[in-house]
Parts: structure tokens; sequence; C-alpha cells
């Protein structure tokens, strides 16, 4: 590709700042959108295991005799 | 009947509606890179540029889908809260409480590439006469009302009820929007492209529909991403949730995979 004509493309005929501003900051948000919406379902799904894993440890831990003893 | 009946049961339920649309969640996601990639990098490189504006014309590729979808996304919040109201559906709640981040970003942007799309056509960024800029940022308001709304109170039924309430009552705003550039023509132009007329050649519109479409398959990701995570945050304590954490539960594994065998097997 031409120099030239890639510098004329990429100034935008000296709207190269509006144009771009739009355009970049449009990107960012809309990434961020998208990371933040995989980023809490993956969070989400690592504090689930987490706790599943707690309450499962919770009732190997406590002997039945103990549990019933809480009860009363 | 029966049949009908039956798929609206199914849609109320949040285990159905997580299974189901974990497979929609991966193609909407891949389709709308696919459009976004493919009508930007057409709208900034192939598209003519306009005889009057010039080259800051292409700011419309970003700005027009960004505004469309942010009005649709509210339309979506509003007929959530409708549905919510109506029949008490737990999923309505969902999504109006899943979607008002992404339109408010939305709305945002649609305000800031305008504004910056206005300095070079107008002579300004900002101008508080004219009704669509306004109207436009009262959408923003109502982004921010829904939000704060569901913060601020602590029961999440009665916070339900009450966002459900402002998105019907905002949804006036809607046409005000769409009417603004004819009820009160200030700087804002009418609209180029309508259902029935196109005042465009094709090698302009034809990116510009490209970016539309592939920003309401960004809503539909995004919808349904958002939705299913609130509803594993809403359901966790059950064991149809304990049993797709541990792998049990039909469907699991389809959002992390390609999700192709769940979407052919139905």
């Amino acid at each position: 590709m031409d120099v030239d004509a890639f510098i004329q493309w990429a100034t935008m005929g000296q709207h190269g700042f509006y144009v771009w501003l739009a355009y970049g900051v449009s990107l960012v948000v809309l990434l961020l959108v998208i990371v933040q919406t995989r980023m809490e379902a993956s969070s989400l799904r690592k504090e689930l295991e987490l706790e599943m894993q707690l309450k499962a440890r919770e009732s190997a831990l406590v002997p039945a005799t103990a549990r019933e003893g809480q009860q009363s | 009947m029966g049949v009908l009946k039956r798929l609206w049961h199914r849609l109320g339920s949040p285990r159905w509606f997580f299974h189901m649309m974990a497979p929609w969640q991966w193609w909407l996601g891949m389709l709308s890179a696919l459009l976004l990639l493919t009508g930007t990098f057409w709208g900034l490189v192939y598209a003519p540029a306009d005889y009057q504006q010039g080259e800051s014309f292409r700011i419309i590729y970003v700005h027009v889908p960004t505004v469309i979808v942010a009005q649709s996304v509210y339309m979506a919040l509003g007929v959530a809260g409708f549905v919510l109201l109506v029949w008490r559906m737990k999923l309505a709640d969902v999504a109006l409480k899943a979607i008002v981040p992404f339109g408010m970003a939305l709305t945002a942007l649609g305000l800031f590439t305008g504004a910056v799309w206005g300095r070079p056509t107008w002579g300004t960024y900002w101008e508080w006469t004219d009704a669509r800029l306004i109207s436009t940022l009262i959408l923003l308001f109502l982004y921010f009302g829904l939000y704060a709304l569901r913060e601020s109170i602590s029961s999440a039924e009665a916070a339900g009820r009450a966002c459900a309430i402002l998105a019907i009552v905002g949804l006036v705003n809607i046409p005000v929007i769409k009417y603004s550039v004819e009820w009160w023509t200030t700087l804002h132009q009418g609209e180029t492209i309508t259902l029935t007329r196109i005042r465009m050649p094709p090698e302009m519109y034809i990116p510009l529909l490209i970016n539309l479409l592939g920003m309401y398959c960004l809503f539909g990701y995004v919808l349904i991403a958002r939705m299913r995570s609130e509803i594993l945050r809403r359901e966790r304590d059950t064991t149809w949730v304990g049993a797709w954490l541990r792998g049990e539960e039909e469907g699991a594994g389809t959002d992390n995979s390609n999700g192709k065998g769940a979407l052919h097997g139905r």
C-alpha cells in the first residue's frame, strides 16, 4: 500500500482527531463491557465452586453425633 | 394453545433459560464480533466520504448503531417491567437487572460519539436547545435512575417492582427521541434511514446495516450472558446449580465448549 495514500486515509481529511477519538472510545467501552461480563461469570463460578467445596468439607468434618448435639 | 402455554411456563423457568441459552450466547457473541469488525472496516476504509461532511461522516458507523440499540435496550426493559408486574415472572426481573449497565454504556457512548461528530459538523460539541440531544440525555438519566433505584432498595422484590414501574414510565421518552427531529427542528438531522426509505447510496448504508445488526447481536450476547450470571447468583442454593457445578446437570459445559452439539441436538 502506498504510504502517502495511507497517511491521507489515517488523517481523515483533517478530521482524523474526531473520527479516531469516536472509534477509539467506542472500542474501549465495548471491550470493557464484554470483559466485565465475562469476568463476572468466571469469578461467580469460582465463588460458587469454593462455596460448594466448603460445604462438603464442613459436613465431612462434623461427625453425625455432633450435628445431632447442635440441633438439640 | 397447549404448546404455547407450556413454552410460556418454560420461559419462566430460570433453570431452563440457563441451559437453553448457553449455545445462543456463544453464537451471538461470535456473530457480533464478525459483523462489527466487518462493518467497521468497511465503513472506515471502503465507504466513500460524504460530499458535505467529508471524512467525519464515518462516525455514523459507530454513532447510529449505538444510539438505536441503546433505545432498543430501554424498550426491552419496558417490556420486562410489564411482564414482571403482570405475570410476576422471575426471569423478567433478572432481565430488568442484568441489562441496565449495557444500556447505560451504549447511551453514554451515543452521546459521546454524537458530540465528537457535532464539533466538525455543527461547530459545537453540545447544544442545550436541541431536542434530540436533550431527550437522549434524559434516556441516560433514566438508566442512572434504574441502577440507583435497584441499589437503594434492600428488598429484592420491592426493588424489582419499583424498577419495573420506572422502566414502563420512562418508555414515553422513546417516541420523544424518535420524533424530536421532526417536532423541533434545530441542529440534529432527520432520519437518514427508515424502514421504508434510505437516503444514502448502498456503499454507504450497507456497512451501517452490518454494524447495526452486529450491535443487536452484541445486545443479545450481553443480555444472555449477564442474565445467566444473575440466575446462578439467585439460584445458588438450589440442587440444580450444585449439579451443574459438578458437571452432572444436563446441558452442562455448553457455555465453555462451542455449544454446537447442544444447538443441533434439540
